[in-house]
């Protein structure tokens, strides 16, 4: 509650109090509750890319596995001549369920990523995120 | 004898909608965070923020805290409970948001914002960042107006 004689310093002095009491609650809460978070691996980061035709070939060969993050649109226009596989754009989909154990068992197999021409695909964070040697596809102009 | 004008009378609702809907979000938000905290340590990672980037054990630790942090501040404004103290400590958390999230948009960054989940789409965009900076001028106005209101009629208790 704020009193009539409530100046700017005081205000201060509540929110920092405010500060202090809401962090040694969330400090102590994860203990109590046995609520605890965990890293589930490193995340590589995608600094590795690959030229489209020799993409293409390595999946053909069956040495890399591509994933399309194109709009729909796009992708029929232009799709991918062995396939690709498509991710939901929603990282809650319940699609997630069944597509994520398969990606995790593409671990140290290189998977090749067409974004979108332009915007961005709310699957990358999730692939990021399954600790995946990632490579981005350069397309052709 | 009222000395507020129609104008002020009217707006006399606004600091409990402001604090009812910022409470609301943030409970909703901690809620959600703590149904999945390993998918928020991983949305955190995924981010790359400075400090925590570099040290997993601290980022884990922000990561199981953090929501506690936000259902505590959306119990105060929900209940009244030091609603200045609590209506400042929310404008700066959303003003922190909002320019996170303007930093990770002009960064480039495609991925997860981890807030609102299925209440928003879950790739950051501007409507997030607006929305945040919408929350945090709200607070901001809630806790400037409080003051102003205070000045005017130094017998009134909030």
């Amino acid at each position: 509650m704020s009193s009539p004689a409530e100046t700017p310093r005081t205000l201060g002095l509540g929110a920092l109090l405010t500060v202090a009491g809401l962090t040694a609650l969330s400090l102590v809460m994860p203990s109590a509750t046995g609520l605890h978070a965990e890293l589930s691996k490193p995340i590589n980061l995608l600094t590795q890319t690959i030229n489209y035709s020799l993409a293409m070939e390595n999946s053909r060969g069956g040495l890399a596995v591509i994933v399309d993050l194109r709009p729909t649109d796009d992708r029929n226009k232009n799709p991918v001549p062995d396939g690709a596989v498509i991710v939901p754009e929603q990282s809650d989909s319940p699609e997630w369920e069944q597509l994520t154990p398969l990606l995790e068992s593409l671990e140290g197999t290189p998977v090749y990523i067409i974004f979108p021409a332009s915007g961005e695909h709310p699957a990358y964070s999730k692939l990021r995120s399954l600790g995946l040697d990632l490579w981005s596809v350069e397309m052709p102009r | 004898m009222g000395t507020e004008t129609p104008s002020t009378q009217s707006r006399a609702w606004m600091p409990l909608v402001i604090r009812l809907i910022t409470g609301g979000l943030l409970l909703y938000s901690g809620w959600l965070k703590l149904g999945d905290l390993n998918n928020f340590a991983n949305t955190l990672d995924t981010m790359q923020l400075p400090v925590l980037s570099t040290n997993p054990a601290l980022l884990v630790l922000f990561a199981e805290s953090f929501p506690w942090f936000e259902l505590g501040l959306g119990a105060l404004l929900l209940s009244g409970l030091a609603a200045r103290p609590a209506a400042l400590v929310a404008g700066v958390l959303f003003l922190t948001f909002t320019l996170l999230l303007v930093t990770l948009r002009l960064q480039g960054f495609k991925g997860d914002c981890g807030c609102l989940g299925p209440l928003l789409s879950s790739r950051i965009g501007w409507l997030h960042v607006g929305l945040d900076a919408l929350v945090a001028a709200a607070c901001f106005r809630m806790v400037f107006e409080t003051a102003q209101k205070l000045k005017r009629t130094p017998n009134l208790k909030q």
